[in-house]
């Protein structure tokens, strides 16, 4: 899971949500809603194969921030 | 206007745990339009009368759905990304043009007689798995077949898949509610509704893969293959007919049983016939009012009871309350199996009745039928356990015994 980085979030809320952010960009705020969010789950099961559960976007809020909860649902592990 | 301050009506506690009933009675006759404010500053006015909750219901130009329909579904009367695409957040003349295509494909002649046959079938396997002296949380083991079968039919899955949706669509509702999620609620809510979109569009891909029309995911798929409907809105109103299928019929079962064990000789007047099951379940409906009230919010001043209530309020149109109004129904307070002329007002009225009302009351009758003709009974043996919310009034725990059918109305 850790395999996911901050860019490739960036990346994936620029394709589905046509919005630039940046890593501490809330990307709620910016625009983001639960479709998307399913469309950016699904870009990044391509890219890695990982199936990021949803409530890491949600808990995380920003992209430095689900990948710090991606990395620490990993830990958890 | 009466100003409460602080209302038990915010209060999922309240609704679980107090009388509900008797509060909106009380303020039926002494403030039928008040106003409910919390320490937040939220704030929405309630109307409690049987003709006013009517009224607020077919007046939609002015009292818009689009700002969500529970209570702190949203902090401020603003739109979410949903307004306007799932159709219980849409106005005219959105909401027409989703409703057409979801009734056509959902909820014609052809459905309805399926889910019949396909809700019987399940409702029969249920019960037949019983037998005398079995001690059951009816909530759990016999309640989720009601929905079952309209999910198989308009999804076009198998029970197994069927009974996964109901899983999340629960946990999506209930989240509040410790018997459904433990631990962290609202990432279970978010999880559930993922998964549950995940599995929508699967359905939709597959049926655009394959052409089929035959259900109303197929309908629906086609709809997005040739362009007339977006991927979203099909996804947000798939997820829409589920949640309001799943999370409703289960709780009105439930309430059905325990008014059964509570009415035992009203009851027998069904068993023997003397009483249709269709006006039995018309009663069934006022008497449970599942959805307790709906939200929406005034886009206009809107004059009602005797009341102006301002642009930009919510408003709160209390079913479970004019489904009691003194005014409409003689008896109000006592469940009357064989009720005439039954203006029950569980569905709401107007463009935005539910539009799985013929489903719902023929999933209810089905069962109602069923349970009559059954040569066995369910007998209450504890306390039932009451949903924490004040939306669904539903059980999350309702201890059976199955008894002989000539034990409870002998």
């Amino acid at each position: 899971m850790s395999d996911i980085t901050t860019k490739m979030i960036i990346d994936c809320v620029r394709e589905v949500a046509r919005r630039d952010v940046s890593g501490d960009t809330d990307i709620f705020t910016a625009g983001v809603d639960s479709l998307a969010v399913l469309r950016c789950r699904a870009l990044l099961k391509k890219w890695t194969g990982v199936k990021v559960p949803g409530h890491v976007f949600f808990g995380g809020r920003t992209p430095e921030g689900i990948v710090d909860l991606i990395g620490a649902d990993n830990a958890g592990r | 206007m009466l100003v409460v301050e602080d209302s038990p009506l915010y209060s999922a506690e309240f609704f679980a745990t107090g009388d509900p009933w008797s509060y909106l009675a009380q303020l039926r006759r002494e403030a039928p339009v008040s106003l409910h404010r919390r320490a937040d500053g939220y704030e929405f006015y309630a109307l409690t009368k049987h003709a006013d909750v009517h009224a607020a219901y077919v007046d939609h130009t002015r009292l818009s759905s689009a700002y969500g329909t529970m209570v702190d579904g949203s902090y401020l009367p603003r739109k979410d990304s949903a307004s306007g695409r799932m159709l219980i957040v849409a106005d005219q003349p959105e909401h027409a043009a989703i409703k057409k295509p979801v009734k056509a494909g959902g909820f014609n002649r052809t459905m309805l007689a399926r889910i019949g046959d396909t809700v019987r079938r399940n409702i029969r396997t249920a019960l037949d798995g019983l037998a005398v002296g079995d001690r059951v949380d009816f909530s759990r083991v016999v309640a989720p077949a009601l929905p079952m079968g309209v999910l198989e039919v308009l999804f076009g899955i198998g029970a197994t898949d069927a009974g996964h949706l109901l899983e999340r669509t629960r946990t999506m509702i209930g989240y509040r509610d410790a018997a459904y999620v433990g631990g962290s609620s609202l990432d279970s809510l978010v999880d559930a509704q993922l998964e549950v979109l995940d599995f929508i569009e699967e359905l939709i891909d597959d049926r655009i893969a394959s052409g089929a029309d035959d259900d109303m995911i197929g309908m629906l798929a086609q709809l997005v293959a040739s362009g007339a409907m977006s991927r979203d809105v099909a996804l947000l109103n798939g997820l829409n007919v589920a949640v309001g299928g799943n999370e409703t019929t289960p709780h009105t079962a439930s309430l059905v049983v325990t008014t059964i064990d509570a009415e035992r000789d009203q009851w027998r007047g069904v068993v023997d016939g003397r009483v249709g099951a269709d006006v039995a379940t018309q009663e069934f409906l006022r008497w449970t009012s599942t959805n307790s009230y709906v939200q929406r919010l005034s886009v206009a001043d809107f004059e009602v009871g005797g009341q102006v209530i301002p642009e930009g309020s919510f408003v709160t149109l209390w079913n479970m309350s004019a489904n009691r109004d003194e005014d409409v129904f003689e008896r109000p307070d006592e469940f009357v199996v064989d009720r005439q002329d039954n203006k029950q007002i569980a569905f709401g009225a107007g463009m935005h009745r539910c539009i799985g009302a013929p489903v719902a009351t023929l999933e209810v009758q089905t069962f109602v039928e069923e349970l009559a003709e059954w040569d066995k009974a369910f007998e209450v043996v504890a306390p039932p356990r009451r949903l924490h919310s004040n939306f669904m009034l539903g059980l999350t725990e309702l201890q059976v015994e199955v008894v002989k059918a000539k034990a409870l109305v002998a």
